[in-house]
């Protein structure tokens, strides 16, 4: 027994760019299985930690809205539950402005608080001081950013104008560019006394908003219960909610879920070829060993036992490494572009993740060798023993029918299904698909052959149809052709959906047709005329919005309802009206009506005519379907109806913002609308920044995702060159043979680079079809998600991956088809 | 008559580790155009190695091998290969077929090789054929047909394109006596009809007999 253990040991480690690949392909492969595993919680920490950068740890947020008396009130009715709670805190925020030089002014964000206070539910890190207890009176607090900038020092004045009225302040600290006091896109944010703040605006003794924790988080729903009837016209709202939380992890969740399986997929792949490598070369040793007396049980358990070895060695590698990428993950998630300091980053991941991820990796192993060592345990001892035992083994059956039946089943099921449904069955059916088509190579490649037996001869010659027959009936080439094809879909599959999600992103903006938004919180018909004598503003167009309607009968809940005049909303956003645009437009005008997005008509099973019956503030209402839009603004999960409904049925007294179109520069005129209602609270954005911001958020997680694709295209194209190693290696004695039959070096490396180009572009086919294949599961799976990306598919892209699978094909034979050519032909036909 | 091989002064050795096995010691020989010689000696006397060196196949470390006038070692790559397509033929002690490829492919692969149209040697494919008893089987793959059969279906191989020297390492050591005498009357009929000079190595003094001449090796010496 010792002696086998050395034997296996000094295998490992003779062949050190084998073990390389077999480890690294496990060890990405639990990297990637951890790091899905821990990252929701992770991501989750993430948004957490953003949200309580701004309010701690409170748990309810009470503050006004559209339908409240005033923004501004009072603290009292929640100090009566005061023994049940941690903390009330109350506090007010007004915008200002600081003018900074005759013809440069910027907004600035009071934020009213007393500095105990905040010092309990969210510490400022004060970097300097002077005077600043007691923190009363006209003192400031700014962030370093903001005192670089203007060059202020603490004991500086700082004048601002608040309400058209001048104050001086003075600069009592400054503190880090954290927490409250990031940096914004626009103007800077300040913490000021929260009495002297409501004294100047006039509200003495009242506070804009109140953040409440418990001492005992049971009580957070009792509390809120409470609280809602005693501010019965205010929000009293939970600070998180779950539902917000799991939609914004499941985004990120999902595509490392898609590039998880491809990862496994291909470390499957690899292992077993490696396996098959492995055991061929054993072969005589092993027939030694079992003609000296070792059973067939020994033989087979000292294989596995190697693979054993190997999965937990990768295992503990790729745990290392998974708890690496979740550890960048988090940070460049959570780091703060105006902070030298590092961020402060806590992983929490739970330590069963570790062991099912080794667990993971083990089987992964163990289960990839297995096929190969089962074909040696069925293998007769003879033949072992004879070193006869054959490569290439039988005539493989037929399972072509069995594959498209699987494949069609997998394609027609899941739009019969309900989304997210389909969106799970969509997992296993890209594994079973996988399979299928995996079964359908050997078919394909048949057919391509007879394409190639064609051509072929013309272009290469006689060596050409050498290299076709090679192609023919030759496992290894079957295995080379596997394995590029799912690299190439994945390839694909990453591509089209980073392509597809960019193109996605930049057609919403395409869309917009208006230049400015403008959200105020009270914007009525005179705000609305005196915007539009703003030099600049064309015209503008006032809307409705109500978020998370539900639908009566149903779970689903309406993402966004727009209420739109239909006369003018085709110049302001492009809908995409399905149909005859005027048609609909006449309907949706006439009657109660709405028209969903596709998204929805497909979500909800809607057609023309069909009554859909949404819960509103007066009660349940049906509105006619008149056509459907294919938006996919705000991911398409939206309804139009028209205005003058959802001002009566949701009680609008309000538009909710403005849309405005302009003739001169969106920004400057954008600039002068906030310069004429500075004192209003409006708020306005021209479609370039939201663009800016959007994509801002986009890129962290495309960067990471698309670092993710990297590796996972890498160990590919890395299986796909050992495999090309291998499966010239496997081929040696053969190629000996066709030297021997005076085969000149040229000539061979001919055959060799002919069949890897014909093999590349059956692989190149291939692979487009199963990308498009995994682009269909991936869009059931995206639509059960709410994202409804429309994948484009780009037929250059898919050539792209037909040329590439050619030119990988060819790259990775050149080196072992110029080794081989010099090999030695007696040594090879000699011994085995 | 002319020599058409001719060896002088060879030596080859191999390493095995650090040990030095001397394998061929000055060997010096010589076949004449359309001769028929057995190669005999013990297991191990270096009868295959000799054989390789003779076909292009590997270098001897020193000496010189002529076939057909040219010096083999100076050869290139490319004129060597040319060589042993158009004027050898090899037969294998282990047949050494081509497992993916039918029998007729396999036959064919010196004509393939030597890019020539396949389809102008249908005829000869035929009758190699038919020489070798195989007609019935050009469609199977090696693994289907038994030693005897591969070892007929390499002898087609090595007579498809009329090479004037044949080399056969014991082209009947796995097959039984019947038919082993069935190949050495053929041997013996392709030596004498179409001219070929055969050099082969075997075990058995019964079918030296069919040889005109036998070459012994001992101790990697030629002893004659
Ligand atoms: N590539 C090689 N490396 C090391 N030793 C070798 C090599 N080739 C041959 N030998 C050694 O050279 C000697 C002669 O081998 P060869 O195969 O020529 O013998 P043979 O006369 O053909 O024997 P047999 O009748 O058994 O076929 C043997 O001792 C063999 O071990
Ligand atoms: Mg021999």
């Amino acid at each position: 027994m010792a002696i086998i253990i050395k034997f296996i040991g000094k295998s490992i480690w003779g062949k050190k760019l084998r073990t390389f690949l077999i480890l690294f392909s496990i060890c990405l492969s639990t990297a990637l299985l951890f790091s899905s595993l821990g990252i929701s919680q992770n991501i989750a920490q993430v948004y957490l930690k953003q949200i309580r950068s701004q309010i701690g740890e409170a748990e309810i947020v009470i503050y006004a809205n559209k339908e409240s008396p005033s923004r501004y009130f009072r603290t009292n009715q929640a100090e009566i539950y005061r023994d049940q709670l941690d903390y009330i805190i109350g506090t007010i925020s007004k915008a200002g402005v600081y003018q900074v030089a005759a013809n440069e002014q910027t907004m600035v964000n009071l934020l009213g608080y007393k500095l105990e206070e905040l010092q309990r539910m969210n510490p400022l890190v004060i970097q300097q001081q002077y005077s600043l207890n007691p923190f009363q009176g006209n003192k400031i607090i700014i962030n370093r950013v903001t005192a670089d900038k203007y060059q202020l020092q603490v004991g500086d004045n700082l004048d601002l104008k608040i309400n058209d009225q001048l104050h001086r302040f003075t600069i009592a600290a400054i503190a880090a560019p954290e927490g409250l006091l990031t940096p914004g896109t626009t103007g800077f944010s300040a913490v000021v006394p929260r009495e002297a703040l409501a004294t100047m605006i006039g509200e003495k003794g009242r506070v804009s908003e109140i953040y409440i924790k418990t001492s005992n988080p049971a009580d957070i729903e009792p509390v809120l219960t409470s609280l809602s009837q005693q501010y019965s016209r205010y929000e009293v709202e939970k600070t998180i909610t779950e539902s917000e939380l799991r939609e914004y992890t499941d985004v990120i969740r999902m595509p490392f879920m898609m590039m998880l399986i491809l990862v496994c997929l291909i470390s499957i792949f690899v292992i077993y070829t490696a396996f098959k490598v492995i055991i061929m070369e054993r072969m005589p040793v092993m027939g030694t060993f079992r003609s000296v007396g070792a059973t067939r049980a020994i033989t087979n358990r000292i294989l596995l036992a190697e693979s054993t070895i190997y999965g937990v060695i990768g295992g503990i590698l790729g745990c290392a490494l998974g708890i690496g990428i979740l550890y960048l993950m988090t940070y460049s998630l959570s780091s703060n572009p105006w902070n030298e300091a590092p961020p402060d980053v806590q992983l929490t991941y739970n330590p069963v993740y570790l062991g099912i991820s080794l667990a993971g990796a083990i089987i992964l192993s163990v289960f990839s060798s297995l096929i190969p060592v089962m074909k040696v345990y069925r293998t007769p001892l003879r033949d072992i023993i004879l070193n006869t035992y054959d490569n290439q083994g039988g005539r493989q059956k037929n399972k072509t029918i069995p594959a498209l039946i699987i494949l069609a089943l997998i394609l027609a099921i899941p739009p019969l299904l309900p989304g997210q449904t389909a969106g799970i069955l969509s997992i296993g059916g890209l594994i079973i698909g996988t399979l299928a088509i995996v079964w359908l190579i050997p078919p394909v490649t048949e057919i391509f052959v007879r394409i190639y037996e064609k051509i072929i001869p013309y272009l290469f010659g006689n060596e050409g149809i050498l290299a076709i027959k090679n192609i023919r009936n030759n496992r290894e080439m079957l295995n080379n052709i596997t394995l590029l094809t799912i690299g190439l879909a994945s390839l694909l599959l990453i591509n089209t959906i980073s392509f597809s999600v960019g193109r996605l992103v930049s057609d919403v903006y395409k869309d917009l047709k208006f230049d400015i938004w403008v959200y105020h919180p009270q914007v009525d018909r005179s705000l609305e005329s005196q915007i539009r004598s703003v030099p600049g503003v064309v015209s503008s167009l006032g809307l409705y919005e109500i978020n998370q309607v539900e639908i009566a009968g149903s779970t689903e809940k309406i993402g966004t309802v727009y209420g739109i005049d239909g006369n003018r909303m085709l110049d302001y956003l492009d809908f995409r009206l399905q149909g005859d645009a005027e048609q609909i437009l006449q309907q949706y005008s006439s009657v109660r009506s709405i028209i969903p997005t596709t998204f929805l008509k497909e979500k909800l099973n809607l057609n023309i005519g069909d009554m859909l019956t949404l819960k509103t503030e007066t009660g349940e209402k049906d509105y006619r379907v008149v056509g459907f839009a294919g938006t996919i603004i705000n991911n398409g999960n939206t309804v139009l109806i028209p205005a003058k409904y959802v001002k009566s049925d949701w009680q609008q007294r309000y538009f909710t913002y403005l849309w405005v179109k302009s003739d001169a520069d969106p920004a400057d005129v954008s600039q002068s609308i906030k310069d004429k209602y500075l004192r209003d609270n409006v708020f306005t954005i021209t479609k370039t920044e939201l663009q800016e911001t959007n994509n801002q958020s986009n890129n962290q997680l495309f960067v990471l995702l698309q670092g993710f694709s990297l590796i996972t295209m890498l160990i590919g194209i890395f299986g796909v060159f050992n495999n090309f190693v291998v499966s010239v290696l496997t081929r040696k004695r053969s190629l000996a043979v066709f030297r021997s039959i005076g085969m000149s070096q040229r000539q061979m490396v001919k055959v060799l680079l002919v069949e890897a180009m014909a093999g590349g572009l059956i692989a190149g086919v291939t692979g487009s079809l199963v990308g498009g294949f995994f682009l269909v599961q991936a869009g059931y799976s995206m639509f059960a998600m709410n994202l409804p990306i429309e994948i484009i598919y780009s037929p250059p892209l898919f050539m792209e991956a037909v040329v590439a699978g050619a030119i990988i094909a060819v790259l990775a034979s050149l080196g072992p088809s110029r080794q081989t050519a010099r090999l030695e032909i007696v040594k090879e036909l000699k011994y085995e | 008559m002319e020599d058409i091989i001719s060896a002088s002064e060879v030596y080859k050795s191999f390493y095995l580790g650090d040990v030095k096995i001397e394998v061929l010691k000055d060997i010096n020989l010589s076949i004449t155009r359309g001769e028929f010689v057995s190669l005999m000696g013990p297991s191990g006397s270096g009868k295959s190695t000799l054989l390789y060196l003779l076909g292009g196949l590997d270098k001897p470390d020193s000496g010189t091998i002529k076939v057909k006038g040219r010096e083999l070692s100076a050869m290139s790559d490319k004129e060597a290969s040319r060589f042993r397509r158009q004027e050898m033929g090899f037969i294998f002690q282990f047949y050494n077929l081509v497992p993916n490829l039918n029998i007729e492919d396999n036959i064919m692969l010196p004509v393939l090789l030597d890019g020539q149209p396949i389809k102008k040697y249908r005829q000869k494919l035929d009758d190699v054929l038919a020489v070798v008893g195989l007609s019935a089987r050009k469609r199977h793959t090696p693994r289907e047909l038994s030693g005897g059969e591969q070892q007929r279906v390499a002898i087609a191989r090595a007579l498809m394109n009329d090479p004037e020297i044949i080399l056969a390492d014991e082209p009947v050591g796995n097959l039984d006596s019947k038919t082993g005498t069935d190949v050495m009357e053929l041997f013996k009929h392709i030596n004498e009809e179409a001219k070929k000079t055969i050099l082969q190595v075997t075990h058995s003094e019964e079918l030296a007999q069919y040889s005109h001449r036998i070459i012994r090796l001992r101790d990697g010496k030629v002893w004659e």
